[in-house]
């Protein structure tokens, strides 16, 4: 166990002692704060000068109207969710007097969107992790040593979700800060609305902004252990990076498009079911999709491509 | 001085050699008090190692053994199967059939017990750039069991590393990334070392400062080194044993020594004026002798006790003798005998 946790420094130390991740880390800070004067430049919190209610009352009927436009052509069904979930939480914000206006907690919310930021660059230190040994010649040095294969990988799987989760604190503290910052620390107990099965639901905001980090990093999960699996099976960081950033961008969209046209075997794909969002605050995305099946799935893959990294690595022969 | 590194050394020491007498002095030590010690054990045993990828043997069936003390070449031409028989013996390389032994433990069966008494450089030493030495070091000190933090001040004193070890390994030069390189592989005190081509880019100065460390090392601390090289003169100062390695088969493993002196007769060049006076003399006085003149003076083909013989006659003749040079049969002609010249190109 010991040892176990010295083969863990030492991948820490080969992250943070890396200029690059400390790029990485200027570019989370100077990006969530762009993130947040863009906001307040464009801020929604002035309404142009109206009052609040003004505002959601005028969107509702414009909802309403795009709304009745869209049911008479019968389609697009994802579209005329969003609308009828947008026009029930203004209509629920008028009738309980709670304000769309920004605070802290808003923000850091806004803010759970730079997690795929963190992801991209999880899956450049998971595939440098391991594809670097090999660039750099150093796997003759590290496998020559009194210590199995599989521990040495798992010891860089382990080290890589370290250094996501130092970033996710980072951007989760870092974006409080800001946000109390540029939007005050507004009514910190004000609840979150969900729309769940039609209803409109108050939740802890604190709780919701935890839970939707916790979603974006199943998503954050599974890409860096896709590009582990790439780094260990082609030990190109180019090609791994390259293939999970890919994947990353155009997986949803191809996801989104093929339920668009309703084929179905689309809720098989890895991207149908990295997010589970829609299935506790909205729809998903083909219709009788699960969170059961959406979680097999997720493990399913998971499994797949830690098993593949892992034979790949113990069996292969060193050839740099 | 010998350190003995706790049972693990004094489990090898079997005999001492007063009681055996006729042993070469590759297995042989000195300790402390001058008492000679016998290791009979070999602390690295091939046997029958084979690399098999598709139906081309790679290697094929090579056995061999390294003792304590003592460094051995590995020698051949590229291709020939020097740096996959190096990687199957750190277990970079899986083994398609056969085993390698390191004091007694089965490389395939246990594979971290039998690694963790070697110390192991294969091509260059690639360390990491973005690391200072120092960091280096106590990343792979981490990876090994049971040693002192203290050790990795001793090694970087033993390759002389200690000003510049704190500066990142980017700005050191490949000199220095050798001696580093040899650190990390010294680090857990191994009883064996394995180098692939060590000296591959080191300037003349740089090699013979890399020899004589390693001989250093295991005459003084009866350290085996197994160094596998395609510098085939380099490998004549270093080695005490070669074995020649050819398309895969070892085909000869013999004493430096054997090597070279195997003939009696020795081609010496003698650097004399006026030539064609010493020639018409020499001609004369020994008609027995093969004697060739060339552009410096006269290559004589005679025994080694004949030389002062030779010289002395040309000498009391009024011939200005220059230089005497052996002109040996190096290491490098007999291996492009044994392999056939033409394969090293």
């Amino acid at each position: 166990m010991l040892s176990f946790v010295k083969l863990l420094q030492n991948e820490s130390m080969k992250i943070y002692r890396r200029i690059g991740t400390w790029v990485m880390i200027g570019i989370l800070l100077v990006v969530t704060l762009l993130f947040g004067i863009l906001l307040k430049i464009d801020s929604p919190n002035d309404f142009e000068g109206k009052d609040w209610r003004t505002v959601l009352e005028e969107e509702n009927k414009s909802y309403e109207k795009e709304l009745a436009k869209v049911e008479e052509e019968g389609n697009a069904r994802l579209y005329q969710d969003f609308l009828k979930e947008s026009y029930a939480i203004n209509q629920y914000r008028l009738d309980h007097n709670i304000s769309p206006e920004d605070s802290a907690w808003e923000f850091v919310h806004n803010a759970a969107s730079l997690i795929s930021l963190i992801t991209l660059f999880t899956i450049i230190v998971g595939a440098i992790s391991v594809a670097g040994e090999f660039s750099w010649g150093t796997v003759k040095l590290l496998l020559i040593r009194p210590v199995s294969r599989s521990k040495i990988l798992l010891s860089k799987y382990i080290a890589t979700f370290q250094f996501a989760l130092t970033m996710l604190v980072i951007l989760f503290l870092f974006s409080f800060l800001i946000g109390a910052l540029l939007f005050g620390l507004g009514d910190v107990t004000k609840p979150y609305l969900a729309y769940e099965n039609g209803q409109v639901v108050e939740k802890n905001m604190f709780l919701h902004t935890l839970s939707l980090f916790g979603f974006q990093c199943i998503d954050l999960l599974m890409m860096a252990t896709f590009a582990f699996m790439i780094s260990a099976v082609f030990r190109s960081s180019s090609l791994a990076i390259g293939l999970a950033i890919f994947l990353m961008f155009t997986g949803v969209q191809l996801v989104s498009i093929l339920a668009a046209m309703d084929i179905t075997w689309v809720k098989y794909l890895l991207f149908a079911n990295t997010d589970l969002t829609p299935y506790f605050d909205g729809t998903p995305w083909i219709e009788g999709m699960t969170l059961s099946f959406s979680i097999t799935m997720l493990v399913i893959y998971f499994v797949l491509f830690n098993v593949t990294s892992w034979l790949i690595f113990n069996k292969r022969d060193v050839s740099v | 001085m010998l350190k003995f590194e706790g049972a693990r050394s004094e489990k090898n020491c079997i005999t001492i050699s007063s009681l055996v007498g006729t042993k070469k002095s590759h297995s042989e030590l000195k300790v402390g008090n001058g008492v000679k010690i016998l290791r009979k054990d070999p602390v690295l045993r091939v046997q029958g190692l084979t690399k098999q990828i598709g139906a081309k043997k790679i290697v094929d069936k090579v056995s061999f053994e390294v003792y304590p003390g003592e460094i051995f070449g590995f020698l051949g031409p590229n291709g020939a199967g020097k740096t996959t028989t190096i990687r199957m013996i750190v277990g970079l390389s899986a083994i398609s059939e056969g085993d390698v032994w390191i004091k007694g433990v089965s490389l395939k069966k246990n594979f971290e017990q039998a690694i963790a008494h070697v110390g192991g450089i294969v091509e260059n030493p690639e360390l990491y750039k973005f690391l200072t030495g120092y960091q280096n070091l106590l990343h792979f000190w981490r990876m090994c069991k049971g040693v002192s933090k203290e050790r990795i001040d001793e090694v970087v004193r033993i390759v002389g590393l200690e000003k510049r070890i704190h500066e990142k390994v980017k700005t050191y030069s490949l000199g220095m990334r050798q001696r580093l390189g040899l650190a990390q592989a010294l680090l857990h005190s191994p009883s064996i070392l394995i180098l692939d081509e060590p000296t591959n880019g080191l300037d003349p100065a740089g090699i013979r400062e890399f020899r004589d460390l390693l001989k250093k090392l295991a005459a003084e601390t009866g350290l085996a080194v197994f160094v596998s090289s395609h510098i085939l003169s380099e490998m004549e100062l270093m080695c005490d044993r070669i074995g020649i390695i050819q398309q895969g088969k070892l085909i000869e493993v013999k004493e430096v020594r054997d090597f070279v002196d195997a003939e009696e007769e020795h081609a010496v060049l003698f650097l004399i004026d006026p030539l064609p006076e010493a020639d018409s003399y020499l001609k004369k006085m020994f008609p027995d002798y093969q004697l060739t003149v060339t552009e410096d003076g006269i290559l004589a083909k005679i025994k080694r006790e004949q030389i002062p013989d030779l010289n002395a006659m040309l000498v009391t003749h009024g011939i200005r003798v220059y230089g005497i040079q052996k002109a040996t049969k190096t290491l490098e002609d007999r291996f492009l005998e044994i392999t056939g010249g033409g394969q090293i190109a």
